[in-house]
């Protein structure tokens, strides 16, 4: 379980992000995710390559295998601001994006297995995405997190095992944005948040 | 885009702790005072507050004075910090002078305050002249007279208004023929001392305090505050306006006090009377408790007839004549250095003594001035500057008189004019003492795009040589955006041990420690802040220094960009350009750098520490390749014996401290230019080169 109790851990464990957590920190529309050989196919297990999401020049949100063949993802109607991907443990590719200000996640929903969209709440900002475990031993109890800041300034989060339909808060802030979110070499789910309130 | 201004000020000995140093932070409207005992100093944020400005890119400008911080944020309201026991506390303070203007004063169309004017007594009264009296020693009661206006007026001896070349002191006199218990030693006012006129010259003013800024409100509000105090006859009612646009927009510490300039033009509801601050420097009193900072007049009231006096220690105003655009103000020596667009000038004392309200000169030092106020950098007791036409360094002669001389006249000014006046504009300029370099960072506010760019002079060399910082991410951030002193011996916290007689105190098995402050030492005085994006309206910044020595910038932010140096000579032409020249040899000599070996993580050993030296020759003053005349890159630094470690231990010793090669140049041409380039994360420490060349006897 990445979150027991649904809270932050009372002592923080600060390291460095592990492997493509680690890439394009300031960038909000590149997001790198360690992911399978290929979509639905996690014969390699989920960290078999870097995989990388951005908005290419028609706009549209295109993610690529260090080793393979990229395809669009979201074809977009507006301007993408904000892109993050991961895999659930059967290798489906989601993904957390803001169009034209609207947060949305682009998930495989099991209740009819099939990739929905759902906008989330207005005032979301900078939504992120990872699956929090990728070690084998540890598929169990692995989750897709998503987290983001709200309006208010706090963050807060939902997870895959809820169908992302339970918000749940972490920290009330106040925050900006969030830089990055991603397991870390203390192999704890590990947040970089800029501090502040933004001038919106 | 919002352009969100970034800027730093160094704040020495807060609350007159010793060797402590805050940095003060504006990134647009907001401030934080950041405590650098705390590292990261980004985590050492003690204070924040967003100021309010009309502006959307307000310059704040800071001054030390004492131990508490003064802010000048172009409102009448100016700020002062304070640092008490731990914690910030604000004070906020209007600039306050003595009302040495009046107001405009006409009656029957004649102007009461000019010429033949100054004589003429009115037979009614009107709020402007009876404010102008109560200014000019008309504000007082006598003894047995509550209001001397109005003794005059109704009175058996004049029947008038006073005009504004009276002066009720001279009807001030005691009465010897008072019996004791009539105070015959007190003044009374003897109105038939005044049915004579004494001249045109106008009767001394200043007896109210008014707010420098909004004048005509503070009027009003002083002279019913006299009416009620002393129950005096003719309340005044309607006065001009006269408010000045803003507040002080630059403030600086001299002589014990603090000056205040970068006033606006612009006045709501003027007169004739209403000044133009733009070229006025308020200074306050010799600044003793905080809110001495703020009273920039004198103590004794100048309309008194027992204590007139201006004081040494007193505050006032001086005009700068014909100071335009007023940008900066600089403590240099024993004199402020005001900085205007049109020209520097000098305020100080007269002679040897220091400034004082009693003693004061105002000298035109050059015609060059400037508008980039952050550029100006004080270096041992000189002032260097960036302006329209070069950068220019202000510094007394061998006679001590004060003259700012060129730069870039003879060295850089081509490069120099290639910087756009938006760059220039933020520039930001300090000099570290420890290094002997000037540093300039521009192209360094958060909407540019390609590197930051750092311009440093060096003054042992008196060379300039410009360097690029570059970015990771679309050719925007990180960026380097302003720089804060941080001396290498500052206070640092540390954690002191508890001992009780002789013995360490332990809790649980734990050493009992308390916080203290200790000198810590460093080796660089200047730091970096650095913008890592603009997202949301909001900067989000750290402190950064050169001290990665893998020769990356960022290596924090997706392994970073390489740094690397290049040095491109002038053109060499043995003292002949009309003939053609050969160079059979070159040899070059650098500093060996490496230090070890490690493991690649496939069991080979690769060097730590690599250098690396390409040299590229240029030929005949091209400045491309396209004619040819550019030979290809060569390796000048090689090891001539391969060297064979026993292991990653091996410290790679093989005696040598320099490495000499001697290379072939291939080329010909008139004149000869090198290109010396580093590679990629690798070192490069050229001791340097000799030539052998060969010059054609043809023409």
């Amino acid at each position: 379980m990445a979150l027991p109790d649904n809270e932050l851990s009372s002592s923080p464990v600060p390291g460095k992000f592990l492997s493509a957590g680690s890439a394009a920190l300031l960038e909000r529309t590149v997001d790198y995710e360690d992911g399978p050989i290929a979509e639905q196919d996690v014969s390699m297990g989920l960290a078999y390559q870097v995989w990388k999401a951005f908005v290419n020049e028609e706009g549209d949100i295109w993610v690529q295998p260090s080793e393979g063949v990229g395809r669009t993802l979201i074809s977009a109607s507006g301007e993408i601001t904000d892109v993050s991907i991961a895999f659930n443990q059967n290798g489906d590719l989601h993904c957390a994006y803001v169009e034209d200000g609207v947060a949305r996640l682009y998930w495989y929903d099991s209740s009819v297995n099939s990739f929905v969209t759902t906008d989330l709440e207005a005032g979301v900002r900078t939504p992120k995405i990872t699956m929090d475990e990728k070690r084998p031993s540890q598929q169990n109890s692995s989750d897709i997190i998503l987290s983001y800041i709200k309006a208010d300034n706090g963050l807060y989060y939902r997870q895959q095992r809820d169908r992302f339909q339970i918000e749940r808060p972490l920290h009330p802030g106040p925050f900006v944005m969030i830089r990055q979110m991603y397991m870390n070499t203390g192999w704890r789910l590990q947040w970089l948040l800029v501090p502040g309130v933004p001038i919106l | 885009m919002l352009e969100r201004i970034i800027r730093t000020y160094s704040w020495v000995n807060p609350g007159g702790v010793e060797n402590l140093r805050f940095i003060v932070v504006q990134v647009g409207r907001t401030i934080q005072i950041i405590n650098t005992t705390t590292e990261p100093y980004s985590a050492g944020i003690i204070y924040q507050e967003t100021l309010p400005s009309s502006e959307d890119n307000p310059r704040f400008s800071f001054a030390t004075i004492g131990s508490d911080l003064v802010v000048a944020i172009d409102e009448p309201d100016l700020l002062l910090y304070s640092y008490e026991e731990g914690v910030i506390k604000k004070r906020t303070g209007r600039l306050k002078i003595r009302d040495m203007f009046g107001v405009e004063d006409i009656w029957n169309g004649q102007d009461l305050t000019e010429g033949l004017g100054l004589l003429v007594r009115p037979t009614s009264p009107t709020d402007a002249h009876i404010y102008n009296l109560r200014n000019q020693t008309w504000a007082l009661p006598a003894y047995q007279t509550t209001d001397r206006i109005r003794t005059m007026a109704t009175g058996w001896a004049v029947g008038k208004f006073p005009s504004n070349s009276d002066n009720s002191n001279y009807a001030l006199a005691p009465d010897p023929a008072a019996k004791s218990k009539y105070s015959p030693q007190t003044d009374r006012f003897w109105q038939a001392s005044m049915v004579q006129p004494v001249g045109t010259h106008r009767a001394p003013m200043g007896h109210f305090i008014i707010d420098a800024l909004h004048r005509g409100q503070s009027r009003l509000a002083e002279a019913a505050y006299l009416r009620a105090l002393h129950g005096l006859s003719y309340p005044i009612n309607d006065l001009p306006f006269d408010s000045t646009k803003g507040g002080a927009r630059f403030v600086a510490e001299y002589a014990g006090r603090v000056f205040y300039s970068g006033f606006s033009d612009i006045v709501y509801g003027p007169d004739s009377k209403s000044p133009k601050l733009s070229s006025y420097v308020l200074f306050s009193q010799l600044v003793r408790t905080p809110d001495d900072a703020f009273k920039c007049y004198q103590d004794g009231d100048p309309t008194s007839k027992d204590l007139p006096d201006l004081l040494d220690t007193d505050g006032g105003f001086i005009r700068l004549s014909g100071a335009s655009n007023i940008c900066a103000m600089m403590n240099l020596g024993k004199s402020l250095m005001v900085f205007a667009e049109n020209g520097v000038w000098m305020i100080s004392g007269n002679g040897d003594d220091g400034f004082t309200a009693n003693n004061q000169m105002v000298t035109k030092i050059t015609e060059r001035g400037t508008k980039y106020s952050d550029t100006i950098v004080t270096v041992d007791g000189t002032a260097m500057y960036w302006s329209e036409d070069g950068i220019y360094h202000l510094r007394q002669n061998e006679y001590g008189d004060w003259g700012a001389s060129s730069l870039t006249e003879d060295t850089i000014q081509s490069f120099y004019e290639d910087i756009s006046s938006e760059e220039r504009l933020y520039c930001k300029g300090l000099y570290d003492s420890y290094d002997k370099k000037v540093r300039w960072v521009y192209n360094n506010f958060v909407g540019a795009v390609g590197p930051s760019k750092e311009l440093v002079f060096d003054i042992q060399l008196g060379a300039f040589y410009p360097n690029e910082i570059g970015t990771v991410v679309g050719g925007k951030f990180p960026r380097v955006c302003s720089m804060v002193l941080i001396p290498p011996y500052r206070v640092g916290k540390a954690q002191e041990e508890i001992t009780y007689m002789g013995e360490g105190i332990t809790y649980n098995g734990e050493e009992v420690t308390y916080p203290s402050l200790i000198p810590v030492s460093g080796t660089k005085e200047i730091i970096y802040l650095s913008a890592y994006s603009f997202d949301f309206g909001f900067v989000d910044y750290g402190f950064t220094t050169y001290q990665n020595i893998d020769f990356r910038d960022w290596p924090e932010v997706d392994g970073g960009v390489d740094a690397e140096a290049v040095l491109i000579t002038g053109y060499l032409s043995g003292g002949d350009a009309s003939r053609n020249k050969q160079v059979p040899y070159i040899s070059f000599h650098l500093e060996r750098t490496e230090r070890g070996f490690k493991d690649d993580g496939t069991g080979n050993l690769v060097p730590e520490g690599e250098s690396s030296c390409l040299v590229q020759a240029q030929w005949s003053w091209n400045n491309s390749p396209n004619n040819g005349k550019w030979g290809e890159p060569f390796q000048a630094y090689r090891y001539k014996r391969l060297y064979s470690p026993y292991g990653p231990s091996d410290n790679f010793d093989n005696g040598e401290a320099i490495i000499s090669t001697r290379n072939k140049l291939r080329g010909i041409g008139k004149a000869l230019s090198l290109k010396i380039t580093s590679e990629p994360y690798k070192d490069l420490r050229l001791v340097g080169w000799s030539i052998s060349m060969d010059m054609n006897s043809n023409v």
